[in-house]
């Protein structure tokens, strides 16, 4: 008897450990098939087929958490086509298995087709069991993993394959996620030097805009779109402008269809891009601006609207050139000395004014420039640079290096790895080329500027009180000069009130004289300077090159840091109805403490409302959730509101009051950006607003 | 009479109905119209609609505050009304009211007026088919 039993269990033992030393085979198996697994859909199909393999089972699903807070299906086996097709896409709050691992972080079984039917009632598949693994890569889910089995099992010895399968299933899926997202904005980039190329060969003022038009409607899939321009020569006030090119309108040439006039006068009254209004939308662009045809009703997704706004800050700078050469033709009625924007956009808590001043003698195109770049949190990015040499090889390269600054500025917070970054670009494929720069990263919350001198002289400070001062520290060769030397960053805290202002050598150089003189008398009538941006930069100019000639590019670019009016409301409450109203009642306040205007003080008392509600509504667990408010009210007239929850953001649930909703808050706001992400959803809104007494 | 809400739903938004008279009835609100005081009113709504009534006026010049789910409500209301052959007329007097209505284009859907007696000045006529 106890032989049998001896036997009986060394034959279990056995079976076991030919067991464990197959599911070692299989992870290995594994681990080499992920290794030379280099997209998401490879990884995907790895992990699905080998962890079929590895556990004797009949289908397996990987999903990804998508940017915006979905599922999408990565790779599936074991299931007929046409279901994986349905399958593509799931919301992350639904209750199925895979939704419930990766909210809770936790392996989700089910042993039988009844403990299914009990759990997950809705689950379609023939399944006998199944077992769902989140995939959790730097302590976040960044997918999951269902394989079932047309049988019963109970999983619990395969826990520990399981459990190594996810891992390692995580890891190589992340790093393949950033490997593409990398690869796309390499693609990013060539979609610009192509602009790039296309603008440098449009010669007229007509050519340049049907060029940035042509680029703007094919990049998002537009269907229609004008550029509009203010006659050259014509005060900025003046409410006539031409329409330089159209695509896709019906209707007489030369007319602006009705339902783009709105977002079109908005435009240039504001100087800001418009939010979506009948589905058009328009962007600034130079004297006049940029509109589009949104292909669908909804928003433009964040990464339409960065390419539309790297491509009107391209199409300025052609646009100026063109000016420029239509003048000198005849063509122009009247000498536009620059036709870049005399107002430039209002970002909240900073006033921006800028000037481009082409040189007078002998010069046919420059290779200075200037940019004003929209980094995330409201940040804001400012380049001024200066390709050394003249003509067009100098402005090619100086579109290059501004496209792939831009660029560079969206991956990297940091301003030191962004101009390496630039630096080694320069080194690797521009050839025989260097350029002198300034990058300054500035956020307008703390008043915190990170900032890169590359070759190039230094930023001057004007404090509220009219002390000046440069910015000494952050000083390096130009790039593209020597790749083993390192950029510095300096750092400066900035007063409120306080200006930034940036420029070419163009402005302090004169020949005959030391760079130090022109210094000096920049900070001496920087000084004597008024405030207000636009002021300051003509003040400087007619100080510095008012005596007619000028004998290179100026460029100049100041940024005021605006004054609070009130203190920033900062109120964080519980998710519930007294929450809410709570909030409304403390911001009500506040604007009238902020002498906000009763109007607007409405309106953006029920944008914010609309915003929280949405967010208290969909709070996992309200007694335990909370939301936070941050509004902001300065003197450059803006109001800004930060909605923060841990909830997820549901704008289309199918509800018509959420439309509703979502509707009024891009009225009343000027912009409105939704980020939902692991942590919950951020609602940013921002309005420009009558603040009585206030200039 | 409405105990299924709170009592701060209640104090936070005040519905009246005047008693039906040939089959006109006026509803008025007072206080604030928002996403949970919504169905206080929802059910105010749809207790006069059910009833033999040919016109309803929601008077809204009481209100404080108003936001997407009230009116919401109210579009519902409008569409049920529609369907039992009465018409539901909105009496709104606060500019700022009245472009929240504009924006969302509900006022192209729902008749609004800038007084009760205006919205009762077509009363007792039959409502004729939309």
């Amino acid at each position: 008897m106890r032989r049998f039993a001896d036997q009986a269990g060394l034959a279990i033992e056995q079976a076991a450990r030919r067991e464990a030393q197959e599911q070692t085979r299989a992870l290995q198996a594994v681990t080499e098939a992920l290794a030379a697994a280099a997209t998401p859909k490879d990884v995907g199909t790895a992990i699905v087929r080998h962890g079929i393999r590895a556990l004797g089972a009949s289908a397996a699903t990987v999903y990804a958490v998508t940017v915006d807070g979905g599922l999408e299906l990565v790779a599936g086996e074991g299931y007929p086509d046409e279901a994986m097709r349905a399958w593509e896409r799931a919301p992350l709050d639904a209750t199925t298995p895979l939704a419930d691992a990766i909210r809770s972080g936790e392996i989700v079984i089910c042993k039988s087709a009844e403990e299914i039917a009990e759990r997950y009632p809705s689950f379609e598949h023939a399944a006998g069991s199944f077992v769902a693994a989140p995939l959790v890569a730097a302590g976040r889910s960044i997918g999951g993993i269902l394989i079932g089995s047309s049988e019963p099992r109970p999983y619990s010895a395969d826990l520990g394959l399981i459990v190594s399968l996810a891992r390692q299933a995580a890891q190589a899926l992340d790093r393949a996620q950033l490997f593409e997202r990398e690869r796309a904005s390499a693609g990013r980039l060539r979609k610009l030097q192509s602009v790039t190329a296309a603008l440098s060969q449009a010669v007229s003022l007509a050519e340049v805009s049907r060029t940035c038009l042509e680029h703007a409607t094919t990049g998002i899939d537009a269907p229609a779109g004008l550029v509009v321009l203010k006659h050259p020569g014509a005060a900025s006030e003046a409410s006539t402008v031409t329409v330089m090119a159209a695509i896709g309108l019906e209707g007489p040439d030369g007319e602006i269809p009705e339902v783009a006039a709105g977002s079109i006068a908005a435009c240039l009254k504001s100087g800001r891009p418009t939010p979506v209004d009948d589905g058009w939308i328009a962007f600034p662009l130079a004297s006049g601006a940029l509109a589009i045809r949104l292909p669908w009703q909804d928003d433009l997704a964040a990464e339409d609207r960065a390419w539309l706004l790297t491509l009107v800050s391209q199409g300025e700078q052609a646009l100026d050139r063109a000016g420029r050469y239509e003048t000198e033709r005849g063509i122009a009625e009247t000498m536009q000395r620059s036709v870049l924007p005399e107002r430039l956009p209002v970002v909240s808590g900073l006033t921006l004014a800028a000037r481009y001043l082409p040189g007078t003698v002998g010069v046919d195109v420059g290779g200075d420039w200037y940019d004003i770049i929209h980094l995330s949190d409201g940040r804001i990015g400012l380049v001024v640079g200066d390709v050394v040499g003249k003509g067009v090889q100098a402005a090619a390269m100086m579109g290059q290096l501004r496209n792939a600054l831009r660029a560079f500025a969206f991956e990297y917070d940091d301003p030191q790895k962004v101009i390496s970054r630039l630096d080694k670009l320069v080194e690797g494929t521009l050839d025989a080329a260097f350029a002198t720069l300034v990058y300054v990263v500035i956020d307008p919350r703390d008043r915190h500027a990170r900032y890169v001198v590359a070759g190039h002289p230094p930023p001057l400070i004007r404090g509220p009180d009219g002390t000046t001062s440069f910015l000494e520290a952050g000083r390096s060769l130009p790039i593209g000069v020597d790749a083993s030397l390192a950029f510095e960053a300096g750092e400066a805290w900035l007063e409120e009130g306080s200006t930034i202002l940036l420029y070419t050598d163009g402005l302090v150089e004169r020949r005959g004289s030391p760079l130090d003189e022109g210094l000096r008398r920049l900070a001496v009538s920087a000084a004597a300077s008024a405030d207000d941006p636009e002021e300051l930069v003509d003040t400087v100019l007619r100080a510095l090159s008012g005596d007619g000639e000028r004998p290179d590019d100026i460029a100049v670019l100041a940024v005021r840091l605006a004054v609070s009016v009130i203190d920033d409301l900062r109120i964080v409450l519980p998710a519930t109805q007294d929450g809410l109203i709570e909030m409304r009642t403390l911001l009500r306040s506040w604007l009238t403490e902020g002498n906000v205007e009763e109007s607007a003080a409405a309106e953006a008392v029920l944008a914010v409302w609309e915003a929280a509600a949405n967010a208290v509504e969909h709070a996992q667990r309200p007694s335990q959730s909370s939301f936070t408010l941050r509004a902001r009210l300065d003197d450059a007239g803006r109001m800004r509101f930060e909605v923060r929850d841990s909830g997820q953001w549901k704008p289309g649930d199918g509800s018509a009051e959420r439309g509703l909703g979502l509707g009024l808050i891009r009225s009343f706001m000027e912009v409105v950006e939704v980020s939902p992400s692991e942590a919950g959803t951020e609602v940013v809104m921002e309005r420009g607003v009558s603040v009585p007494g206030v200039v | 009479m409405h105990s299924s809400h709170s009592a701060s739903e209640a104090h936070r938004l005040l519905v009246d109905r005047d008693p039906t008279e040939d089959g006109v009835s006026v509803v008025r609100l007072q206080g604030e119209a928002d996403l949970h005081t919504a169905p206080i009113l929802r059910e105010s709504l749809n207790e006069a609609i059910d009833s033999t009534l040919t016109t309803l006026v929601v008077d809204l010049t009481g209100v404080t505050f108003i936001d997407s789910m009230m009116l919401g409500v109210l579009l519902s209301a409008t569409k049920r009304a529609r369907l039992q052959g009465a018409e539901l007329r909105i009496v709104v007097d606060d500019p700022h009211v009245r472009r929240i209505f504009e924006l969302t284009l509900l006022d192209r859907v729902m008749k609004l007026y800038p007084s009760v007696e205006l919205a009762l000045a077509g009363a007792g006529d039959p409502v004729s088919g939309d």
